[in-house]
């Protein structure tokens, strides 16, 4: 928890956040163009998606094209409902860090008075 | 958490989420095919005969069963077509989109199109009956108006809304200042909608390899 808003720590890293955003704009995406869009290695990526599998966020699906092995990625309804909550939670911190007041300037001392 | 990183993260989300919506583009193909087909629908528009209004105006019209029979074949085949493309595409760049509610919405605007009839004072006969006049152009506009949704593409959005009003504008240009013989307003709408789709198509598809 930071600040009050709710975290899903699942999410809330860098990388895992940039992949069901991808996710969540395609219909499905390959491994490779999950790797090169965000440029992670494929040991990398794979611990990442691993994560979300299990959390039940993705869906992964191994298939064939021809005889080139192939692996497509799916967004979850709960890993929709995850990336938007985080989401929000992102831009209600910023709202309080500009909400916050402003630190009052410091009353002048004798020297600085003309 | 500082503000820097939770704007850092959203900025990280939002760059690969424009990535993903720039690799899974494809409407240059569905303007292209379908450009083609409406500019290959043109000479089907060749006038049969001159109507007199009571005002004293007159102007060719057109249509007949072989336009019906062109479009009830053209359209599913553009469809198919462009839903072969896409597939192939998410093949070809590892990332896939849905076109599922574009084609849906434009089969059911053609249908529905097809079956009403293109003006209230005519009588309640099927388009399809009456050899269709622009009615195809608005079904492949709310068509494309969908796809440009999908797609997160307001220059499509745009394009959509001109394809809309491209037959009224071409009519009202047409009859009093070209009326070229033996040929109807519907069939240059035909040339200049055909013109714009596969102008549109080219600058898409400029657009789209330039984002990928």
């Amino acid at each position: 928890m930071s600040g009050g808003v709710q975290l899903d720590e699942v999410v809330h890293q860098r990388n895992r956040l940039a992949i069901l955003a991808v996710l969540e704009e395609a219909s499905k995406a390959e491994f490779g163009f999950l790797q090169s869009t965000l440029e992670l290695t494929p040991g990398n990526l794979s611990r990442h998606l691993e994560i979300l599998e299990n959390a039940g966020y993705v869906a992964i699906e191994k298939g064939y094209s021809g005889r080139r092995p192939r692996t497509w990625v799916r967004i979850t309804k709960a890993g929709r409902a995850a990336l938007r909550a985080e989401v929000t939670a992102l831009r209600t911190m910023l709202r309080q860090v500009d909400d916050l007041p402003t630190a009052r300037p410091k009353a002048r001392s004798k020297d600085d008075v003309a | 958490m500082r503000s820097e990183t939770a704007k850092d993260l959203l900025a990280e989300a939002d760059r690969a989420r424009s990535k993903a919506r720039a690799g899974r583009r494809g409407a240059w193909f569905a303007l292209v095919v379908f450009g083609a087909f409406v500019l290959a629908a043109a000479p089907l528009y060749i006038a049969r005969e001159v109507v007199t209004y009571a005002d004293g105006s007159s102007s060719w019209v057109s249509g007949g069963w072989w336009v019906s029979l062109y479009w009830l074949i053209a359209v599913p085949l553009g469809y198919l077509a462009c839903v072969r493309y896409y597939r192939r595409h998410a093949e070809r760049t590892g990332v896939a989109g849905t076109v599922w509610p574009w084609v849906v919405t434009g089969l059911v605007l053609f249908v529905l199109m097809a079956l009403v009839p293109p003006g209230v004072f005519e009588g309640w006969i099927p388009a399809f009956a009456m050899g269709w006049t622009s009615l195809p152009l608005f079904a492949l506009a709310g068509g494309f108006l969908v796809l440009a949704w999908l797609e997160r593409s307001p220059y499509l959005a745009v394009f959509s809304l001109v394809l809309f009003v491209l037959p009224e504008v071409c009519a009202r240009i047409y009859d009093p200042y070209l009326g070229w013989r033996g040929f109807s307003a519907v069939g240059f709408s035909m040339i200049v909608a055909g013109i714009a789709l596969l102008c549109a198509g080219a600058l898409a598809w400029m657009s789209e390899g330039r984002a990928r």
